[in-house]
């Protein structure tokens, strides 16, 4: 081969000898169509040939060219590339235009390989990752949000680090996991997703059909999430520096709630109405209202101050008009803060034919609006590349990330978690200690105001009495520490003209190091003296493949073929321990506790073998087929089940290549595709096949086993069938539209098998259910104007799915508010249904059937269904609604005027429903639980309001009992990011050596508009809300310069 | 060239080739099945796997092994006052019985989790390569005792007691591991085995001849003491009385000092069979002393709980005695008297460690006492002497003497165990055994079905669960209790 190249490039040599000899030489400048500035280091060629030159700082060119050379090729990365006729000319200027992003070549990366997107068969949507990196979030995944079809992103809490949760296409699993497999850089990723920031990300591509899946086989059900970093660009050095400052504030505002006033009403019409259902008389139940109100039904707090001897609220009902404020907390101002959010990277790329590289240092700073909650993080990315012979390629990339994360607790029914806190108290309650006779804030001795726990001057307040949340979140910590280093490496040798090998391998290693501490002076671990956990948790995955391509083109037919063997292997390690008995406060390390309370470590393992292959066939660029295969064989099962088989055929024809379509000149492409395919999910556990005891069991220093799991030899992973047909147009150079529909057929899903619990075990795991998704893609893009000074790009995405349960274990099970049977999906609700308010008194009503036994079949017959206002016996339905949106979408505009860049991301979800326990909490029949009320209890009934819909505002624990009542439109739009930018005219920049610089302000998560004020339908995938940590809304500047 | 070109290819062929077990892997905080029983460690392993899930966190605080079983019996009976509902009040309030209660559900669970375990322990003990004829009778007699102890706690709630019930509904006998359900075996059937059960560990108890690891392991005494107390049930008095002799031979009574060391600490008192608690394995809030002791800061401590000694109960205590006089302290809750029982106390000591009692000679008295006065004749003189005994132990100066005989040498013998094993679980199966039904007075809170309810009525007993009827072939809606 060596002398093969010394032969090439003596042929050269030749060449360029021989043209010599007739020569003309041409001269030029070459300028930017966007600026008007001459452009250093653009190629210009004669074409055809390899003669040519790069233009210099000034944009100037000279070159020799033969007499007989026609055309020169003026080309630049980012631009397009021109071919100019010479025609005898000698001075030949130029004017590059700037590559449209819209039509720029799409690359798909798939596994194993990058593909132009018009000849990949397979479903597979490109992110773009311009408005991804505008999305102020620390977690990419929470800014996958409407800018991919297919994809349902619901965002979870709002702590600063915390993971989206995402499905694509649908819910393709009950009890094993949903989530999508992620591969970052050619191998699957097992570190922490939060631990790449957005800025180094080149491209991601969602992965959703089996075409495009089922080499990933096993692990590919749920489709695949495909992120490459950035590399460096040949002759291109290109400094970038990129700096976010904003401020973060709740992006979900509070419902609305009653003050005060409002409440201690409230609070006297819900006595009164209890009164009278006592059988009291009306004037008696007035005065024991009144009389009662604030030392049996408020703790005896009562932040109105009025006259001796007078009621705070009368026997009408009313407050008192001579009243005096005494204090009016705001216990969710307290609470919270507007958190400041710093995000800072610098960037070097560049490199020769011979090396690339991509250098990148980021720091991210981010609080939350929960008074400690805060984010930190410091990331490195090195990528490099390098061509040591023109057959051999080596390359690595690292990336290494540490973060710090403080997370108080936000969400669930601690005291401690804020939201519940600040949404459920009374108002009526102090936050700090004040004198209850003249509202004064009662200071320490230092002079510092002390919070009032609920128990001051004799009271005992309703609502969690003994605890104040601010007094514990200063003096607890949830911190949890992250570092991860991933590394890719890759070799890659050319041999035999058409044969590629490669040699790749991957580490990816995570460790995270908790503490949860509770303190020794206030709240739960008070009676410990101070409670520590320590845990730590370490995963290592070490991955390698070997991939031989071949690719070969003869005739108009190309094929395209890979063979390949890749092996995996994941070790997690977790040890925690336990320590209570702090000496003194402010300690938090386990060596400072006297006392052992608990400890405990363990390792799981995981190895996958596999087998892989491939083939690609185009005929003239026209028809396409794709074969794939991949065989895997998992330490999750048992030897004789443990070898799984996936395949996908894909076919996909461009019709716009056909001669009869060919005169159709504003049709630019036409593609008709198909794909059928499966793949697997193995998530169903480690030692998915063997009969266990677990050692968790020790009898005092006697160890101690008990029979865990029962043998499950045949066990299996879930299976998934997927079909994919698609149609991909691009017409009048401006307009692409791709439609996708699909039925995706998941089958052996892990159920528990039930068991007599006689025999001491409730079941085992059996792969028995079947689940199906179908549902339809939409992409649209649109360049609807392209002038010189102003564009305007469009992109749409439209997703929708159906999700219905085929097969099961049992007729029916009930899983909280929904219930599972064949033919409905898996978030169908099922509870009882509200048949509103019995206009005569005005309790609530419900639906009960009435039914008989039929005593020939032995069934259950209904006879009709009536009303009730017994909660007990009404009967529950399934509501004919689910937690499953009917579309869900995102619409990015792009406006570019002159040097002003604008670009706005909606997103919006139509149909669904959410179950809003937050409101059905504040709307509650409690007399004595100290809980505020949603407004809407202002309209509840009364003799005077006989049509509400509210029921009476008495004592009525069922009163919000669960019903479809909370049943609530999930319905959104959001205004999920706003982007106005300015880039700095080249001229002024020169100056400063800097080639371009852009400032910009952003703004994500801006507005939400629902059904209620305060719901957030998409906190969650099965509609189930809680009062959890608000998703943030950040405001920030940013300015990114590049030189 | 050519050889670096064969080095890379050999290099990426020499990492394409797995070993075989490659794919095989194990898990490290559990064992499979087959590396279990090859030792006789492993069997011991599960036995003690079986004594900590019995005293275990089970996911609700009114779910901690047996001894949250033992404080719904005394719940469900007269000597304990509850002064504010909380955990428990179901149990408390007569009204935790239905097919998917909880109560019910766990009580089945949790004893049948055992027996599946100790099933597979007297399958495969056997198994062991390493170990002696005398150590494994010693295992087999273990599990034997354990399997006969979960059958015995079972068939007490499932089913009305023993006598005049032999031929009814009982619960599924299982004596090999198996994941089929069996049908209910009839009351006689279940006895049967609880007995053969036993009398076969009491002989392999005696053949292995080995000392007791700890007092959280049965033994010889153990095994006579359950055989006691089956006997009692059975109303099978010769046996009663002997089994509960022997069980307690080697166990003098305790004084009045550690009859008063608060029941919490194993080493403080003369105890035949106890649950140690150690601070790692504390289940804190969830465990008997959190609900029961108004010394720490448990559910009863704290208030949202307080449990109580009965008025009626205290009227029928002596003066002198003093589990009377220095052990209760009087108050007012809901308008009604009631005691606070320092019996249980475990402030100062272990706090919320507190052991675990499981049987003491003092049972094992009051049984041989009722056993021989129920004989008469001849026996009652024995009867007479073995409560003076216990009385001796239990009054300061100047100690009453025993003088009653025939039925009321009965009753005074029955009034002594509710006084003397208060708060130890004993108070429902007295009721289901002696047919006396209930009949609370001085309560606060009212028993759903009413505060008296004659003996043998179906609320006393559970019903099967719901998912063992839906998941059992054999066991159909019809063979649902009452």
């Amino acid at each position: 081969m060596k002398k093969l190249s010394v032969f090439l490039a003596g042929l050269l040599l030749v060449g360029i000898t021989l043209v010599q000899a007739q020569t003309v030489r041409i001269t030029g400048t070459v300028t930017s169509s966007e600026d008007g500035m001459p452009m250093p280091g653009v190629s210009v060629f004669v074409k055809g040939t390899t003669i040519g030159i790069t233009t210099n700082a000034d944009g100037k060119y000279e070159l020799n060219v033969p007499t007989t050379a026609q055309t020169l090729t003026f080309s630049f990365v980012g631009f397009t590339t021109q071919d100019v006729a010479i025609a005898g000319r000698s001075v030949i200027d130029v004017v590059m235009n700037p590559e449209s992003k819209q039509i720029e070549e799409v690359v798909v990366v798939a596994p194993y390989g990058t593909f132009k997107k018009e000849s990949f068969t397979g479903s597979a949507s490109a992110v773009k990752t311009e408005k991804l990196q505008e999305i102020q979030v620390s977690n990419v995944t929470k800014a996958l949000e409407g800018l991919s079809s297919g994809v349902q992103v619901t965002s979870g809490l709002g702590q600063p680090g915390t993971t989206a949760t995402i499905r694509i296409r649908g819910i393709g699993s009950i009890n094993a996991s949903a989530a999508p497999l992620y591969v970052v850089d050619g191998f699957p990723f097992s570190g922490d997703i939060n631990s790449i920031p957005a800025q180094d990300i080149e491209n991601i591509s969602v992965l959703k059909d089996a075409s495009a899946t089922s080499l990933y086989g096993s692990r590919a059900a749920n489709g695949i999430i495909m992120i490459t970093t950035k590399k460096g660009k040949k002759d291109r050095t290109l400094f970038t520096a990129v700096a976010n400052v904003g401020i973060s504030t709740r992006g979900i505002p509070e419902y609305d709630k009653l003050n005060s006033k409002e409440y201690m009403e409230v609070l006297w019409q819900k006595i009164y109405n209890y009164n009278l259902s006592q059988s009291m008389d009306d004037a008696t139940a007035r005065t024991n209202a009144s009389t009662n109100l604030v030392d049996t039904y408020m703790g005896g707090y009562n932040p109105f101050k009025v006259p001796t001897g007078e009621f705070v609220v009368g026997t009408d009902g009313k407050l008192n008009p001579n009243h005096e404020v005494l204090w009016s907390d705001d216990w969710y101002d307290e609470l919270h803060q507007t958190g400041v959010r710093q995000d800072y990277l610098v960037s070097v790329s560049g490199g020769t034919d011979k090396s690339k590289y991509y250098l990148s240092g980021n720091y991210l700073n981010e609080d939350g609006v929960v008074q400690s909650s805060n984010y930190k993080r410091y990331s490195i990315r090195l990528n490099n590349e390098h061509q040591l012979k023109d057959w051999f390629k080596l390359g690595l990339n690292l990336g290494a990330s540490n973060s710090e994360q403080n997370y108080p607790v936000s969400s669930g029914s601690a005291y401690v978690n804020t939201f519940m806190w600040s949404r459920m108290i009374a108002p009526i309650y102090p936050v700090y200690l004040r004198d209850p006779n003249t509202g004064e804030l009662v200071l320490d001795p230092q002079g510092k105001k002390q919070y009032d726990y609920g128990n001051s001057f004799g009271r005992a307040r309703l609502y969690s009495s003994n605890s104040n949340p601010l007094g514990t979140i200063a003096l607890d910590k949830r911190v949890y520490k992250d570092d991860n280093v991933s590394a890719r490496g890759f070799s890659e040798i050319i041999f035999l003209k058409d044969f590629k090998l490669q040699v790749n391998g991957s580490v990816d290693y995570n460790g995270y190091l908790g503490l949860t501490h509770q303190n020794m002076e206030v709240g739960d671990a008070q009676s410990f003296n101070g409670r520590s956990t320590r845990d730590y948790g370490r995963s290592f995955s070490l991955s390698a493949n070997q991939l031989l391509y071949y690719n070969k083109s003869f005739n108009e037919h190309n094929i395209d073929a890979l063979i390949g063997h890749e092996s995996y292997q994941y070790i997690y390690n977790y040890l925690t321990a336990t320590r209570t008995g702090f000496p003194l406060p402010k300690l938090y390390e386990l060596d400072a506790a006297a006392t052992n309370e608990s400890s405990g470590s363990y390792e799981s393992n995981l190895r996958l073998e596999s087998y892989l292959a491939r083939v690609n066939y185009d005929y003239q660029g026209k028809y396409y087929l794709s074969l794939s295969y991949r065989t895997d064989g998992s330490s999750r099962f048992h030897r004789d089940t443990r070898w799984g088989k996936f395949w996908s055929v894909g076919g996909s024809w461009r019709i716009s290549e056909e001669d009869f379509l060919k005169g159709f000149t504003w049709l630019n492409n036409a593609r008709l595709k198909a794909s059928y395919g499966t793949t697997g999910n193995d998530q169903v556990g480690y030692y998915a096949y063997q009969a266990l005891y677990s050692t968790g069991y020790p009898n005092l220093g006697y160890a101690g086993f008990l029979l865990s799991r029962l043998g499950t030899p045949n066990l299996t992973w879930e299976k998934n069938i997927q079909i994919n047909t698609g149609i991909e147009l691009r017409v009048f150079d401006k307009i692409g539209f791709n439609f996708e529909y699909y039925i995706r057929k998941s089958d052996d899903l892990l159920f528990t098998q039930p068991l007599p619990p006689s025999t001491g075990f409730s079941g085992y795991d059996a792969n028995i259910g079947a689940v199906e998704n179908r549902g339809y893609d939409i992409e649209l893009n649109a360049n609807i104007i392209n002038a010189r000074d102003f564009s305007w790009f469009l992109d749409v995405n439209l997703s929708h799915y159906k999700n219905e349960i085929t097969k099961l274990p049992q007729k029916e099970m009930i899983n909280g508010n929904k219930k599972w049977m064949v033919g409905h999906s898996i978030y169908d609700y099922y509870m009882r249904k509200f048949a509103g308010v019995d206009p005569t008194d005005g309790k609530s009503l419900w639906y009960m059937d009435v039914t008989h036994i039929d005593p020939v079949t032995n069934e259950v017959v209904v006879d009709s269904v009536v009303t009730t206002d017994n909660y007990g016996t009404a009967t529950r339905y399934y509501t004919g609604t689910s937690s499953i949106p009917d579309l869900v979408g995102g619409v990015t505009n792009t406006f570019k005027y002159k040097n002003f860049d604008l670009s706005f991301l909606i997103t919006f979800g139509i149909g669904g429903q959410v179950y809003d326990s937050p409101y059905a909490s504040l709307m509650h029949g409690n007399l004595t639980n100290g809980t505020n009320f949603h407004r809407d209890i202002l309209n509840a009934w009364t003799p005077d309001n006989s049509t509400s819909n509210i029921p009476i505002n008495d004592y009525d624990q069922n009163v919000n009992a669960t019903s479809d009542r909370f049943l609530t439109d999930a319905d959104y739009i959001s205004f999920k990011n706003l982007t106005f930018g300015y880039t700095l005219p080249t001229k002024f920049l020169n100056n400063y050596g800097i080639t371009n610089a852009r400032i910009f302000v952003t703004g994500t998560n801006l507005y939400l508009k629902s059904k209620r004020k305060g719901l957030d339908p998409q906190q969650s995938i099965s509609g189930d809300l809680d009062n959890v940590y608000s998703p943030l809304r950040t405001i920030a500047f940013g300015i990114n310069i590049n030189f | 060239m050519k050889i670096k070109f064969l080095t890379y290819l050999l290099l990426a062929g020499l990492m394409v080739s797995c070993s075989d077990d490659f794919l095989e892997t194990s898990p490290s905080a559990s064992i499979s099945d087959d590396k279990v029983y090859t030792n006789i460690e492993g069997a011991k392993a599960v036995i003690d796997g079986v004594t900590r899930d019995w005293r275990d966190y089970h996911g609700y605080h009114d779910q901690f092994g047996v001894k949250a079983i033992d404080l719904v019996s005394d719940l469900m009976g007269e000597d304990i006052v509850v002064g504010r509902l909380h955990w428990f009040r179901y149990d408390y309030t007569i009204d935790n019985r239905e097919a998917t209660y909880r109560r019910p559900n766990y009580v089945w669970s949790l004893f049948y989790r055992g027996i599946r375990n100790l099933n597979e322990v007297i399958a495969h003990y056997d198994e062991a390569t390493n170990a002696t004829e005398e150590q494994k009778k010693h295992i087999k007699a273990q599990a034997l005792t354990l399997r006969a102890y979960a059958y015995f706690r079972l068939i007490q709630h499932f089913q009305q007691t023993y006598v005049g019930h032999q031929n009814d509904a009982g619960i599924p006998v299982y004596t090999e591991p198996t994941n089929d359900g069996k049908p209910r075996a009839t009351v006689q059937q279940v006895y049967d085995l609880i007995t053969s059960d036993l009398d076969e560990a009491i002989t392999l108890f005696t053949e292995a001849n080995i000392d007791r690891r700890d007092i959280s392991e049965v033994d010889l005494s153990v095994a006579h003491g359950i055989r006691a107390r089956v006997a009692l049930v059975m109303n099978d008095w010769n046996n009663a009385a002997s089994h509960a002799n022997d069980a307690r031979q080697a166990y003098s009574l305790n004084s009045i000092d550690q009859y008063k060391a608060g029941f919490d600490n194993k080493d403080e008192m003369v105890w035949m069979w106890g649950l140690p608690v150690n601070e790692e394995q504390s289940t804190i809030y969830a465990s008997f002393f959190s609900h029961l002791d108004m010394t720490i800061g448990g559910y009863a401590g704290l208030g949202y709980s307080p449990k109580y000694l009965c008025h009626t109960l205290f009227t029928q205590m002596q003066t002198g005695d003093i589990r009377r006089d220095e052990l209760l302290n009087p108050t007012v809750s809901g308008g009604v008297p009631v005691y606070i029982n320092y019996k249980f106390a475990a402030a100062g000591d272990k706090e919320f460690n507190a052991d675990y009692v499981m049987m003491r000679p003092e049972e094992m008295l009051l049984i041989a006492a009722e056993a021989y006065a129920r004989l008469g004749g001849a026996n009652e003189p024995t009867a007479q002497g073995l409560l003076q005994e216990l009385w001796n132990a239990r009054f300061r100066a100047p100690v009453p003497t025993v003088t009653e005989t025939g039925q009321a040498l009965i009753d005074r013998i029955l009034l002594e165990r509710r006084i003397e094993l208060w708060g130890e679980g004993f108070a429902f199966y007295d009721i289901m055994r002696l047919k006396k039904g209930l009949n609370r007075t001085n309560h606060i809170f009212p028993a759903i079905p009413g505060n008296v309810i004659p003996a043998e009525d179906p609320v006393f007993i559970y019903k099967i669960p719901q998912t063992e009827i839906d998941n059992n072939p054999l066991i159909a809606e019809s063979d649902q209790n009452p």
